[in-house]
């Protein structure tokens, strides 16, 4: 990718100027008694539509609340037709929600966004609307609480797609997804495409510093990597090793650190009963002594020792 | 960054920040009709309480710390079991919402929300985290929990194991939130945000003590920090932007900790005292906004300041008094410590035709360290004074600039493909800028309604700008050392992923990832990296109410690293290889109209290879090892449309080996005084019984 950077706000900006067109779409028409033509069916159980009353998009009082508009069509479409056909699996209302609809997921977004639009800052053009992501893949708005509000569903609902993770949340060493003291959602802003994985903060390290502030200094003596970015370090979804480190030490500092002397010493599975070198390698390996991986404060812990 | 290309920048910013304020209607809005016959008879408004409450005991047999950590069961006995939520709606849209999870434990979470819909709303939240990371830790330090750790007065190394106490490393997280949000007039609101987080107890901390040794233990944890937020934002159809500030304050209670050495030698070098982790403060003014020009381009931004600070007092640069008149350059770190970032992004959708858009990102993320340099003599484990050396702040800038096509050539076929340059450029490190670009086509194909299949492959080429070392203060790493964050990299990744639905009921769902680094050019340091991944989800609803489900998960993550002693020296290799193999099974379902139930099983094996090697060829480490095995039941029956009861039981058994602490008391390495840790090793159940009251 031969351009430079900087050339990329200004074809923005020319993108922005060539493209404003009008846009249209096809009117339809509403149905002629709103919930009620739409309930006469949809009340059974079986539909499990009921519970929206006792949530807000139910609310008769609130003007913005799709049941103080057009009511179910506010976000199913005008569905006239499909209220006055007699075979209604075969004439569908204009916009029908799911993974197996025929409306375009796009159609489908667009009627929450309609109202939400607090997120189209960062949906448009993010990973999981690249994808095809579907309000509706995460989101029930027809229950009494939508389980991706709950600290111990949300991970079930994020785990459909991202199995991995899943099983990263059981490793020997992880976050507390699995005992519902944090949620996906605690790192993660999976509404807004302009941070790095979609994070809830502008990068990795503003992100972790929400919880580990105490290791935001700046120090100091600051470790280099400490600064650039957690994810060089740990691995914040699970690991099999310590504090959610990427490989156990002394390696882990090995990969950087190969000066003469211990750091560059090889330390074999000959050495754990070694006098000398079982020091740099059992416990915590180098952070035995070197504990202030993170930065240190002291005058004199220019070596992480203090 | 140069003054032009900011205001480049921000012209595009501008752009997003202001044209959402216009507020033009869309000119697509459909026609509304006539809704004055809509009576909604049929809609059972719900008003007044109604909610449902759990109440009863748990008991856990046998806890250990592991067990604990996170959950709070951490003795035997009976618990409370308190969990419910609770909500409230009226006929003039006043609502409040209780949520609560583990109430009689030390886990305990709850919310609540409250306000009138479509104008104000209020929040709070309290949430315990409970930690315990010790597991047979031991030490025979006095004063654990505050900052001052003595030794026993007739301690000797020679006979310190009769002085090991039994010591718990535990701590405690408490959070509590509370916001608002009011609905001001047309299409703005206000948000604000506050959150209080106090976390205390004793951490594991290591120091190094003269000679050569290194000591173990427990540091008093008394952090608590502040985090506030207030917002303004506007949104309608066409445009959104929100301002922001937000700032964060950390406050230790503890500046640092003084610890007799366990080495003494009597040259000074008794008690030693090591920095905590310093108080700091961060605000940040963001500016976000979005803009939809037409339905086929939208453009979105945001922009950020933030200035970090850290001027904790200075420790003297030993506490052995032979040192006392040894000056600072400076007291404290700032006077003058000023950090800046500034963080910007836009990105640009653009609907070129009906089936083809192109999104435009651009980001800069930087981290201006302005903090003062200066010579500091540093003194050694408290008795050996070390060359003078000035300190490096760190700093970096971070660009990247991504072209996204996606094509959808029919309904069931999408391609996406797209390229990335992204540099980052660093101050007083070995190299000065990385380039690394990138390309990734992706394919999507629906076939048939029953298969979804997905296949990306990316590429990446990192390349970096001439290594000049910059090493550590006293000793030149290897000549040959390529840090593996800055080092070339070429990086490959595969991404498979197939849903399937092959028959009424049944989905299955596989994929599988691949990344494999190269780096080549580096003979010292991390040369090789590859991980693999590969999942397979089964859903089988065997009944109208009842659903089998299965997983199986398979990571590998290897690596290869070389070292050498010296520049003359025979290099050593190593390679690591972790394993993690998770698989589950449960159902769920329901028995009859009153009854349901859910049994699942997961077991996850985690194991370590790790082999060094020099020319004499040694043998492996011993393999790490754990085995995790979970099993929950569940049943719920209700006796009528209030009450219920319900029975939860959990077994877990964990079993765990790790060669860096098993079977090695408290002064079993030389020259460590370690907490004296053991793999984790338990087997516990515990069970609940409750009543259910549904209102």
């Amino acid at each position: 990718m031969n351009i430079r950077l900087t050339a990329l706000p200004t074809l923005v900006l020319i993108m922005l100027f060539l493209t404003i067109q009008p846009g249209n779409l096809a009117a339809e028409e509403y149905s002629a008694k709103g919930a009620d033509s739409c309930l006469m069916c949809h009340k059974a159980a079986k539909w499990g539509v009921m519970p929206i009353f006792k949530t807000k998009h139910g609310s008769q009082v609130d003007p913005d609340a799709p049941f103080s508009n057009m009511q179910c069509e506010s976000c199913h479409g005008p569905s006239n037709e499909h209220a006055k056909a007699k075979k209604k699996s075969e004439v569908h209302p204009s916009i029908v929600f799911g993974k197996d609809s025929e409306t375009p997921v796009s159609a489908q977004n667009e009627a929450c966004l309609g109202c939400h639009e607090n997120h189209n800052m960062g949906w448009f053009g993010s990973r999981h609307e690249s994808v095809d992501v579907g309000c509706v893949s995460c989101h029930s708005v027809h229950v009494e609480r939508d389980p991706v509000f709950d600290s111990i569903a949300q991970q079930e609902v994020c785990f459909e797609c991202h199995q991995s993770n899943r099983a990263a949340s059981f490793k020997p060493f992880s976050h507390p997804l699995r005992f519902g003291s944090m949620e996906c959602s605690s790192c993660h802003n999976v509404h807004d495409g302009n941070s790095d994985y979609l994070l809830v903060e502008d990068n990795v390290n503003d992100t972790c510093y929400t919880c580990h502030a105490e290791k935001r200094g700046p120090y100091l003596w600051e470790h280099a990597p400490v600064s650039e970015s957690c994810s060089l370090c740990h691995e914040p979804h699970g690991s099999n090793h310590p504090a959610m480190l990427t490989k156990r030490t002394p390696l882990l500092c090995q990969q950087c650190h190969s000066a003469e002397d211990h750091p560059g010493e090889a330390y074999t599975s000959e050495d754990i009963g070694s006098r000398s070198q079982s020091r740099f390698l059992l416990a915590q390996g180098c952070m035995n002594c070197h504990s202030q991986v993170h930065g240190s404060n002291h005058p004199s812990g220019s070596s992480q020792m203090r | 960054m140069k003054t032009h290309q900011k205001n480049k920048l921000l012209v595009a910013l501008s752009a997003c920040m202001i044209l959402p304020l216009s507020g033009t209607a869309l000119a697509d809005e459909a026609e509304a009709p006539d809704t004055s016959k809509w009576v909604c008879k049929l809609c059972a408004i719900s008003n007044g309480w109604f909610g449902d409450w759990e109440l009863g005991l748990i008991y856990a047999d046998n806890p250990t710390p592991r067990f604990a950590d996170y959950r709070g069961l951490d003795d035997d006995g009976f618990y409370l079991k308190l969990d419910g939520n609770a909500r409230y709606l009226d006929e003039k849209g006043y609502y409040f919402d209780f949520y609560s999870n583990r109430l009689g434990l030390d886990s305990r979470r709850l919310e609540m929300r409250g306000g009138k819909q479509g104008s104000f709303e209020l929040r709070a939240a309290y949430n315990e985290i409970p930690r315990y990371l010790g597991y047979g830790t031991v030490t025979p330090y006095l004063g654990v929990g505050t900052d001052t750790l003595v030794l026993p007065e007739d301690w000797s190394i020679a006979g310190g194991n009769a002085f090991m106490v039994p010591t718990d490393l535990e701590s405690k997280r408490k959070i509590l939130n509370a916001g608002a949000t009011v609905k001001l007039g047309g299409s703005w609101r206000v948000l604000a945000e506050y959150e209080r987080q106090k976390r205390d107890g004793t951490i594991r901390f290591g120091g190094g003590a003269f000679p050569f040794n290194g000591v173990l233990f427990p540091a008093p944890l008394d952090y608590t920090t502040n985090l506030f937020e207030v917002g303004l934002e506007f949104t309608s159809k066409r445009g959104q932007a929100r301002v922001e500030y937000s700032g964060s304050k950390f406050d230790n209670g503890f500046n640092s900790v003084t610890w007799d050495s366990p080495y003494a030698r009597g040259f000074g070098d008794e008690v030693s005292r090591s920095a905590l982790a310093p108080d700091n403060k961060y605000h940040q003014l963001s500016l976000a906004g979005a803009y939809r020009f037409s339905k086929s381009f939208k453009l979105s931004g945001k922009a950020y300041w933030g200035k970090a600070k850290q001027n904790e007092p200075f420790l003297p640069y030993s506490i052995n008094p032979r040192y006392d008149d040894l000056e600072l350059p400076r007291q404290s770190l700032d006077g003058k410590l000023d950090t800046s970032m500034y963080n910007i992004s836009g990105r640009a959708y653009w609907r070129v035709a009906d089936r083809l858009d192109l999104t435009a990102r651009y980001k800069k993320d930087e981290r201006e360290n302005k903090t003062p340099i200066d010579i500091y003599t540093p003194i050694l484990l408290e008795v050996g004074q070390s060359d003078p050396r000035s300190n490096r702040p760190y700093g970096y800038d971070r660009q990247q600039g991504t072209l996204e096509l996606r094509y959808r050539p029919t309904y069931n076929i999408r391609v996406n493909a797209g390229g990335k340059r992204a540099t980052l450029k660093r101050t007083y490190q070995s190299v000065h800028k990385n380039t690394e670009d990138s390309y990734w086509g992706e394919l999507q194909v629906t076939p048939w309604a029953w298969l979804d299949a997905r296949l990306k492959y990316e590429s990446l080429d990192r390349d970096s700008t001439v290594y000049e070392q910059q090493g550590n203060y006293d000793r030149l790493e290897h000549p040959l050392m390529r840090k593996y964050n800055m080092a070339d990299r070429d990086r490959s990744r595969v991404t498979l992923q197939f849903d399937l639905f092959p028959v009424e009921r049944l989905g299955v769902s596989l994929s599988y990832y691949r990344t494999d680094d190269d780096y080549s050019d580096s003979v010292i340091g991390l040369t090789e990296g590859n991980e693999q991944n590969f999942n397979l989800d089964i859903n089988y609803a065997f009944s109208k109410n009842s659903t089998v489900y299965g997983f199986y998960s398979r990571d590998r993550i290897d690596s290869q690293i070389a070292g050498a002693p010296s520049a003359s020296a025979t290099p050593w290799t190593a390679s690591t290889d972790d394993k993690i193999e998770t698989w589950g099974l449960g159902v769920t379902g329901r028995i009859d109209d009153k009854t349901t139930y859910g049994a699942d099983f997961v077991k996850s094996v985690a194991n370590g290879n790790i082999r060094t090697e020099t020319d004499a060829g040694e043998p492996p480490f011993p393999m790490l090892y754990s085995n995790l095995e979970q099993l929950r039941l569940k049943l719920n029956h209700q006796f009528n449309d209030r009450w219920g009861f319900g029975l939860n039981f959990l077994k877990e058994q964990y079993s765990s080996s790790n060669w860096q602490v098993d079977d090695l008391g408290p002064l079993d390495i030389n020259g460590v005084l370690t907490m004296g840790d053991v793999s984790p090793r338990y087997d516990v159940w515990a069970m609940s019984v409750f009543a259910t009251l549904n209102f």
